[in-house]
């Protein structure tokens, strides 16, 4: 399974869950894009050792995923892009700022120790937004919801054929890699001498497919316009739950949630 | 360097996004005025094919190790610096939603750090000077290589600028307990590599396009190309290009390595602009107290919207008492209560749907 | 419906891809374009939807000619299957793919909708109406880009190698379909197995120049004929010497 396959396969998975019916997964898809963007930026605004304080945002998306019925641990696949990276860049906080703040039992807790886990619980969080947005969501609906909300034609139309061609590129590409190796075996990659005719040969034939493209757009009448299945108005079940999210998003920023109910019990 | 959106503050993200925003802005005004809608599938099924070849991986000669695609400056070559930026945006942008490459509200940052250099400056400050000068009617073998002289030129130079406002993004957001010049240090070294080897590949597959389709490059345009005046040659347009990009990196380094706060000099120093004031910072050594200043410092307190640059003995780690603790784990449960709820409750819905089919 | 009056097209010069090319078909009549690799077919086609202009002669489609003038008319009124459904179907679902064409002719989404359901109803492919096009089957692929066009009820249906990379269980359903579709009909195809059945007239081009125009019968059982120009006797005459 090469990695072409593997992000097909992803492709594909998150059609699939797109495609559930929930009353997560009709709500407009402009409000569910804004509730996430407020959500992100809410747990981004979160101060570096704050991790009491963050941890009680986790609450919210949680409950999103059980109510839309798309899989958490689904989600958690994806931190491999995410997690390396924050790492890298949160990694350093333990050694370069070892003020020690709290001691359980033998271990000191620094608070760099502190900062850094802040760092990953953040990066899990904005994940876990952005992919409860686009897999209840999916392509037609975020385009529809993106012309809605009055961005230009040209990106979205571009957005959409790009969309519907990486899949077909990617099985391109996918069985050319194959083909490559089935004949170079040994071979971890594509080797120097092959870089330009293998993207290359590609690129070209990709032109005259962009220019048949073309020609049934024009023959289907194309003036410039694309049309959504997805679009409606914005009704009160929208505003209620961005008004939700948004209250959610405060009350856990604003109230130290964690902290009063640990001292309820000491 | 896809930026995550839990490295980036709430105010340098929404920053980046006004800057990308803008560019994004001109450039779709830009291709409404050439008014060309048969170059949008073309874009399409290139933007497509370049996230495709972003999975292919080229073994580096002499190496075991691999190196990969980045695009920016192949697609400002074959489609124009606007085309080209707006086919980044989307790539950048389907591999935030789908793939969870990036982040939503770090997508701003990644646009300009990924897609801006390479189809901007890499157009108009390397591509275009290099490639004005050809003359592939005439000198075949000179042309391939400027192509090759301007993707790798293009590439290092872009990358480097990339990475560099990727350190810069990064501190500026107060995230990383790293000092400026150390990530700096750390950060360039790596994309000077990997742009070199980016470089090369983008040069392949030009080279590639020029041989068999060379009306598909931007510059090579037959008429265009033929009636330029002065033709700069291939050696004076490079040896500027890198006197300039010599001067640029100097400058950087010198003005991250001036002094430990090169950076902080700039956030805080500026007191004439109430500069702290305006970034919410109430530090004792930088700005001068003022009324505005105090009760940004306040809102600052209770919100980090903007950086937090908390410095080690201040009191924000004071959530961090034991009570924060046993609330934390009662979170954890409660977090956890809610998954196995659910999945109770969908499995006996799924059971109830089940006995009204059979 | 068609008519093309000693056209020639040339997309380089002193390289006619097209010469002096005349041919008329009737209302209602099936016709079967055939000929060996480059003989001109696909040129024919675009020729017919003002894709590329013609050097010289007339066409005339659907009672109007074919210029810049009445483009967009002409082309409300053909539909066109092309070869690769994947190159056809640029939405990413079956649905918003079909909305594409009856929108941009104005039609109302009622309407539209209306059409839609008809087109999937006949091909009796309604459970592919919200899959997304780079999740179904190649067959499937195949007929939905079919419906695609259906759901614009062209008064001309020109079909690109219909049948081209289908197992045998869908190309007889492609067969059927194409069978018992009403109007005006133009294959082009290798498969001529499957012309023998779809269609009652033949059009041989070759070198880009019209050899031979007549019943399917005759002109696909003259072994001496198809083979001078690289072409084979359908299987069901290949007994005839």
């Amino acid at each position: 399974m090469n990695r072409m396959d593997t992000a097909l396969r992803e492709l594909a998975g998150m059609d699939d869950l797109a495609a559930l019916s929930s009353g997560i997964h009709d709500l407009h898809p402009g409000v569910k894009l804004l509730a996430a963007i407020i959500y992100i930026a809410t747990v981004a605004s979160f101060g570096k050792y704050d991790l009491s304080g963050l941890l009680p945002m986790v609450l919210w998306p949680v409950l999103l995923y059980q109510l839309s019925g798309i899989p958490v641990s689904l989600c958690f696949r994806r931190l491999r892009f995410v997690l390396p990276l924050v790492l890298a860049v949160g990694i350093w906080n333990p050694f370069m700022d070892r003020q020690p703040l709290l001691r359980i039992g033998m271990m000191t807790v620094t608070a760099g120790m502190l900062s850094m886990c802040t760092l990953m619980l953040k990066g899990v969080l904005c994940l876990l937004a952005s992919f409860l947005l686009m897999a209840t969501t999916g392509i037609d609906r975020l385009c529809a919801a993106l012309r809605a909300m009055h961005v230009p034609e040209y990106a979205v139309t571009l957005l959409l054929l790009t969309y519907r061609y990486i899949a077909v590129m990617l099985r391109e590409v996918s069985v050319m890699t194959d083909a490559y190796s089935l004949r170079a075996p040994g071979e971890k990659g594509i080797r120097f001498r092959a870089w330009g005719s293998f993207l290359g040969q590609l690129l070209l034939r990709s032109m005259d497919r962009a220019q048949a493209l073309y020609d049934s757009m024009l023959v289907r009448g194309y003036r410039g316009e694309f049309y959504y299945a997805g679009t409606r108005p914005v009704q009160g079940r929208d505003l209620l739950f961005l008004a939700l999210s948004a209250a959610a998003c405060m009350f856990f920023r604003f109230v130290p949630a964690a902290q009063i109910l640990g001292s309820l019990f000491i | 360097m896809h930026m995550a959106d839990a490295l980036l503050a709430p105010a340098v993200a929404g920053t980046m996004y006004v800057l990308s925003g803008t560019a994004a802005g001109l450039s779709v005004r830009e291709l409404r005025k050439e008014n060309a809608p048969e170059k949008l599938p073309v874009m399409a099924v290139t933007s497509a094919l370049v996230f495709a070849g972003q999975m292919i991986n080229y073994t580096i000669p002499g190496t075991g190790s691999s190196g990969h695609l980045c695009g920016g400056m192949l697609l400002s070559a074959l489609l124009g610096p606007h085309a080209g930026f707006l086919s980044m945006i989307v790539i950048l942008t389907i591999q935030c939603l789908f793939f969870a490459d990036g982040g939503l509200m770090a997508l701003g940052a990644n646009v300009w750090n990924m897609a801006f250099y390479g189809c901007f400056l890499g157009y108009y400050l390397i591509w275009r000077p290099i490639m004005q000068g050809a003359s592939p009617a005439k000198d075949r073998a000179n042309t391939r290589v400027r192509i090759i002289a301007a993707s790798i030129l293009g590439c290092v130079i872009s990358l480097q600028l990339g990475a560099f406002s990727v350190v810069l993004e990064t501190s500026l957001s107060g995230i990383t307990d790293l000092p400026f010049v150390p990530f700096a240090g750390l950060m360039l070294p790596i994309h000077l590599a990997i742009g070199l080897i980016e470089g090369l590949i983008t040069s392949a597959v030009l080279v590639f396009v020029y041989e068999s389709r060379p009306e598909l490059l931007q510059e090579l345009g037959t008429e265009k190309a033929g009636s330029l005046p002065a033709k700069r040659s291939l050696r004076t347009t490079i040896i500027v290009l890198a006197v300039t990009a010599a001067f640029v990196s100097g400058g950087l380094s010198l003005f991250a390595s001036s002094n430990p706060d090169g950076l902080e000099w700039a956030l805080f120093g500026n007191e004439e602009e109430g500069y702290a004031a305006n970034m919410g910072l109430n530090e004792e050594n930088f700005g001068k107290q003022s009324a505005v200043a105090d009760t940004a410092g306040k809102i600052q307190e209770t919100t980090s919207l903007l950086p937090d640059y908390a410095f080690k003995d201040s009191d924000s780690a004071a959530g961090t008492t034991f009570s924060g603790l046993v609330g934390s784990v009662l979170v954890a449960t409660v977090a956890a209560g809610i998954c196995i709820a659910g999945g109770f409750f969908r499995k006996k819905a799924g059971k109830g749907a089940e006995h009204q089919t059979v | 419906m068609i008519e093309f009056a000693h056209v020639s097209c040339a997309y380089e010069k002193d390289r006619p891809v097209l010469r002096d090319v005349s041919f008329s078909v009737q209302e209602g009549e099936t016709v079967g374009l055939i000929g060996c690799n480059g003989a001109g077919k696909s040129t024919v086609m675009k020729l017919l939807l003002g894709l590329l202009p013609c050097s010289d002669g007339k066409i005339t489609a659907a009672g109007l000619p074919v210029d810049k003038a009445h483009l967009a008319e002409i082309r409300a009124k053909i539909g066109v299957v092309l070869q690769d459904p994947e190159t056809q179907m640029f939405m990413p679902t079956v649905y918003e793919d079909m909305l594409f064409g009856p929108m941009n002719y104005g039609l109302s989404r009622e309407e539209a909708d209306r059409r839609i359901d008809a087109a999937l109803e006949q091909l009796q492919i309604g459970h592919l109406k919200h899959r997304h096009n780079h999740r179904i089957s190649g067959g499937e692929k195949r007929m939905a880009a079919i419906a695609v066009i259906l759901a614009m009820q062209p008064d001309i249906l020109l079909m690109d190698e219909p049948t081209a990379a289908l197992d045998p269980y869908n190309r007889r359903k492609v067969i059927e379909v194409i069978r018992n579709l009403p109007g005006t009909k133009m294959i082009t195809s290798h498969d001529l197995d499957m012309i023998c059945e779809t269609c009652e007239r033949v059009i041989l081009l070759c070198d880009g120049a019209v050899c031979a125009d007549g019943p399917a019968e005759q002109v696909l059982r003259d072994r001496e004929l198809l083979e001078a120009h690289r072409l084979e006797l359908p299987l069901r005459y290949a007994h005839i010497r």
